[in-house]
């Protein structure tokens, strides 16, 4: 769907999505609402290279031009809101606190011109759920009543062990100064297990989704097709029904493509069985040639080691990788304990690893996160680790939230992958051709515990410490006011008798 | 001596002119403490130790921890943004000094800053024997028979510069804090120093001392009256002259140091005062520490904080109009040293080594140690702070099997135990100087006793105490004489024989002050 800058013809473009784009001077825009993590490892390289973070992520990049910082925060503020009331979801929260404007990452993915400020925001907890899934599907020209989108089944969809609703708006200008056009984006990742759901290794649309790919293409749709890659198994392996696809050839991959008819079914005589692929042998796991894990180590309530381990696993060629970190305020990375260590595979003695840059903005409480990023080279058959030392900062009472012994979530790395035209074998499909040389890997996140104190004190502590001071003040106030006397008991009386002397410090000494 | 002393003081004999300093076991004494903090400094074997206290948070915090200093180093070396950051709050002056210093020789530098702490103490134990004779005047004539500062005796002897030396060198708090590389080591040394120029008369360069320390820790600036009396005392000049002018070249010193920092350093002046001082003052670090400040202001509601902030950082600065109207004239060091005790106590991050420095300068002080009320509670307090605090902060930071609170009390009962000492301190100066005084009193009794050849004592209290205030302000001479004998009915009591009573041995009490 697209829609001219100058124009602003909503015609198949959803007016509400375009209008706040428009108010806020927004260029771009990914917004995607994740649940699970993409395994790399297990699955391979992600689509399109990119698998969104776990919550809710916000990428925007903003206009420039006749704006300052503060109408740039205003508008933040605005297009926050304005999503956050669109998507349903808690996006209103990102303030300060949460955003931040990477220099090296996303660098591929800008808008119209160089002046564009990309703001970055990520609620790392924030749930997905239906309420997020149906204002998505509204935004479809035909809703969700007609196309693929009318088999996405909400229940079933949130129960996959992976799955991101995306909404990507990205923009294209053909040359400088002119017309500009925005290209809307609507994407759903989903991993499913069809073993965790059915316990059997056959599975179909039907019993993914529980409802069957049986509702026509859209009418506003150009093109409707189903893509499914072919795994490289003998024949015989699997069995793919219904067999009357068309095969061509994506990346040195068979996908069978099954294109939807406007106003009909997908195919009148497959329309009861759908889409079934019986695996009777099961792949083994693709592999990545790059894989990266994020950890704490030496972590306590007070500080800690943050460590990503970059691998290479070609035999040969480098990569080039760009590691970014963003990390809430609480979390003070030092910038002078950045360390990245090479290990050659194998062997356990280490070198120093080469660091092109390092761009590091230092966090401020309660202001803004700490945001690092280093590019590094991963020589082939390396495992090389990115280290940076941290200390935890004590929140007040209120900042913790109720279920406070659970911990912080610190959002999940970034590690921008640059190809180099060495394509991974693996690397699945790529429908958009524009994804290009870069492979955008989300490292784990990980979680902080922060020294929690005792949330009934606050009425005890302020009595306690009070009545301490009062004390300390009585005490000192009492003997630098005081004099000292003598005394002695009088015969007669029985009584003491106070001998007065005056003290010395009040003496004219002169 | 006898024209600055008091005038009872007077009567000392003058064999208790100090003694030169005993250059060589000072010397010894800093060997010692430097070898000590140096073994531990750069020996491989303790290692663990160096590491554990360096990121402890009893011997360091957010303010003076060695790794910001780093940080600040790293940025500085680079030219990067020193203050753009939540962990930066040192002054900038620290870093073109320690960007010269490799940072293996670091260690070494806190270690020389340290000992010259030591070698400060040393200097205004040696010192103060000519400045505060009131404090060394003799309670009885045992004690007016010893030489004071020939040996170490804790009971009514004053410690030679050597012992106080060595006694902070071997105080395992300031071993701790030197090795934790706790940037408070350069801001006591900076108060020394302060100190130091003070005793020898010198205000500019104290003051240019204690602006250092203001800036690393701000609370110092609350001894610039105190340096201004000290100093006071070592020129004769008047308590009204010496006060503002210290006040007057912090003021001017600071103006330098933030000048150099705009247009030498290149640094935002506002952005440099928010980090340090600021920082200090509005305690947005609420890592726990030794002090008061952290958990109230954890736990207190939002819209009450400005308010105890305010209170809080009041607080450490409310006693010293009482301490220096008391204590300021005679005894200035005294005044430091209680006020180093004050600040250590009611700071916003108080180290371990904030109290090293107040039990520095506690032995100066050994000749009032006889009168103490509380010294067995207060070893108390020092043992199970020892043994708990690193304890307990265990438990609820790393075995999660006890919670906040427990540390919290601990910090209740260290400032609760420090009132003690506090309280025990001002306590037995009084006493001490009441009873030399008295002694001062009873000598000059005895001596005119001797020339009128009074053979039948009167023993009536009420006669003899008036006689004693009689006698002394005789001996001042002045205007108070003749003031007295009209109060007292006109000179008849002068003619009832009084009877010497020796009023230093009476029982002695702390009463409030009347007039």
């Amino acid at each position: 769907m697209e829609q001219s800058r100058i124009t602003k013809k909503y015609d198949l473009f959803p007016r509400t999505l375009g209008q706040v784009l428009n108010r806020f001077g927004v260029e771009a825009l990914d917004l995607t609402m994740t649940q699970g993590r993409w395994m790399h490892d297990a699955w391979g390289w992600p689509v399109d290279g990119y698998a969104a973070p776990p919550g809710f992520d916000v990428r925007a990049w903003l206009r420039t031009e006749r704006r300052n910082a503060t109408t740039l925060d205003k508008d933040w503020v605005g297009l926050t809101n304005a999503l956050s009331g669109l998507f349903c979801g808690s996006l209103n929260f990102l303030d300060g606190t949460n955003i931040a404007s990477p220099a090296l990452a996303y660098k591929d993915r800008q808008g119209s011109s160089l002046l564009d400020v990309l703001r970055h925001g990520r609620l790392a907890r924030e749930a997905v759920c239906t309420e997020n899934l149906t204002p998505w599907g509204k935004l479809l020209p035909c809703s969700t009543k007609a196309g693929l989108a009318a088999a996405l089944n909400g229940y079933r969809l949130f129960d996959a062990d992976y799955h991101s609703i995306q909404t990507l708006v990205s923009i294209t200008c053909a040359s400088k100064d002119s017309a500009c056009t925005q290209q809307l984006t609507q994407r759903v990742v989903a991993v499913f297990n069809p073993l965790r759901q059915s316990n059997k290794p056959e599975w179909s649309f039907t019993s993914l989704m529980d409802r069957p790919l049986n509702r026509p293409a859209c009418a506003l749709a150009a093109s409707s097709t189903l893509h499914v890659t072919i795994p490289d198994l003998p024949a015989g392996a699997f069995q793919l029904h219904p067999a009357d696809h068309a095969a061509v050839m994506i990346n040195n991959k068979q996908v069978a493509t099954y294109v939807y008819l406007r106003h009909h079914s997908l195919d009148p005589a497959s329309a009861t069985q759908s889409l079934r692929c019986v695996r009777l042998v099961f792949d083994h796991p693709p592999t990545t040639d790059f894989s990266v894990s994020r950890y704490l180590t030496d972590a306590g309530q007070e500080r800690g080691i943050l460590a990503v381990d970059l691998t290479n696993h070609r035999q040969v060629g480098d990569r080039t990788a760009q590691y970014t970190d963003v990390l809430p305020w609480f979390v003070r990375a030092y910038l002078h304990t950045v360390a990245y260590t090479c290990y050659p595979q194998g062997h356990a003695t280490p070198a120093d690893g080469l660091v092109e840059g390092v761009w590091f903005q230092h966090g401020i409480d309660r202001q803004r996160p700490t945001v690092m990023e280093v590019q590094v080279t991963v020589p082939a058959s390396h495992l090389c680790t990115l280290r940076v030392e941290y200390e935890l900062a004590n929140l007040q009472y209120a900042e913790f939230r109720p279920d406070a012994e659970r911990g912080f979530e610190v959002g999940s790395g970034l590690v921008t992958l640059f190809l180099n035209g060495t394509r991974p074998a693996r690397l699945p499909t790529a429908i958009d051709p524009k994804a290009s040389d870069v492979v955008r890997i989300h490292a784990d996140a990980v979680q902080v515990q922060l020294p929690v104190p005792d949330f009934s004190m606050p009425y005890n502590v302020i009595t306690f410490t009070c009545t301490v001071l009062a004390f300390y003040f009585g005490t000192m106030f009492s003997l630098t006011l005081s004099r000292a006397v003598s005394y002695r008991i009088d015969e007669t009386t029985k009584k003491p008798v106070v001998v007065k002397i005056d003290e010395l410090v009040w003496h004219k000494d002169e | 001596m006898s024209e600055r002393g008091p005038a009872p003081a007077a009567a000392v004999p003058p064999t208790s002119t100090p003694r030169p300093p005993t250059s060589r076991n000072l010397a010894a004494a800093l060997t010692v403490g430097a070898a000590v903090r140096l073994a531990l400094q750069y020996a491989p074997a303790v290692t663990a130790l160096r590491t554990t206290a360096q990121s402890s948070i009893l011997t360091t915090t957010p303010l003076t921890r060695w790794s910001r200093i780093q940080e600040a180093l790293y940025l500085y070396n680079r030219g990067l943004p020193l203050y753009d950051n939540a962990l930066v709050h040192q002054p900038p002056i620290l870093l073109p000094l320690l960007s010269v210093i490799p940072a293996s020789m670091h260690p070494l530098l806190l270690t020389v800053i340290d000992t010259a702490v030591a070698a400060g103490l040393a200097t205004l134990a040696h010192r103060q024997r000519e400045l505060e004779p009131a404090a060394h005047a003799p309670v009885d004539a045992d004690e007016e028979q010893k030489d004071p500062g020939a040996k170490i005796q804790g009971g009514g002897v004053a410690w030679t510069p050597a012992a106080v030396a060595l006694a902070y060198l071997l105080n395992p708090l300031s071993i701790l804090s030197c090795i934790a590389m706790d940037a408070g080591v350069i801001e006591r040394g900076a108060m020394m120093a302060a100190a130091v120029f003070a005793s020898g008369g010198d205000s500019i360069w104290a003051s240019g001392a204690i602006t250092v320390a203001f800036q690393m820790g701000f609370y110092p600036v609350a001894l610039a009256p105190i340096l201004a009396l000290i100093q006071r005392r070592a020129t004769h000049l008047s308590a009204f002259g010496v006060i503002p002018a210290v006040i007057i070249s912090i003021l001017m010193w600071n103006i330098i140091f933030y000048t150099f920092y705009t247009n030498v350093m290149d640094l935002d002046g506002m952005a440099v005062f928010k980090a340090t001082t600021g920082f200090v003052l509005s305690v947005p670090d609420l890592q726990p520490n030794l002090g008061i400040f952290w958990y109230l202001l954890t736990e207190v509601f939002d819209h009450f904080r400005g308010f105890f902030v305010m209170v809080f950082q009041l607080h450490p600065f409310v006693y010293l109009a009482p301490i220096i109207m008391r204590f300021g004239r005679e005894t200035p060091i005294f005044c430091l040293t209680v006020y180093t005790g004050v600040l250590a106590t009611l700071k916003a991050y108080p180290t371990v080594g904030d109290y090293a420095l107040w039990l520095g300068l506690l032995p100066l002080y050994a000749s009032t140690w006889k009168y103490f009320r509380y010294p067995f509670i207060t070893a108390n307090v020092a043992v199970y702070c020892a043994f708990l605090f690193p304890i307990m902060h265990a438990l609820w930071t790393r075995f999660a099997s006890g919670n906040a609170n427990f540390f919290y009390a601990l910090t209740l009962v260290l400032v609760l135990g420090a009132t003690v000492l506090q309280a025990d301190c001002l306590h037995a100066m009084h006493v001490r100087m009441h009873h030399a005084h008295a002694y001062a009193v009873d000598k000059v009794h005895a001596a005119e006793a001797e020339e009128r050849e009074f053979d039948e004592p009167v023993v009536e209290g009420r006669a003899t105490a008036v006689e004693d205030r009689a006698e002394r302000m005789r001996y001042r001479g002045g205007k108070g004489v003749k003031k007295t004998e009209d109060e007292e009915g006109k000179g008849e009591v002068k003619k009832v024989p009084a009877r010497r009573v020796e009023v230093h041995k009476l029982p002695t009490l702390i009463v409030y002050l009347e007039e």
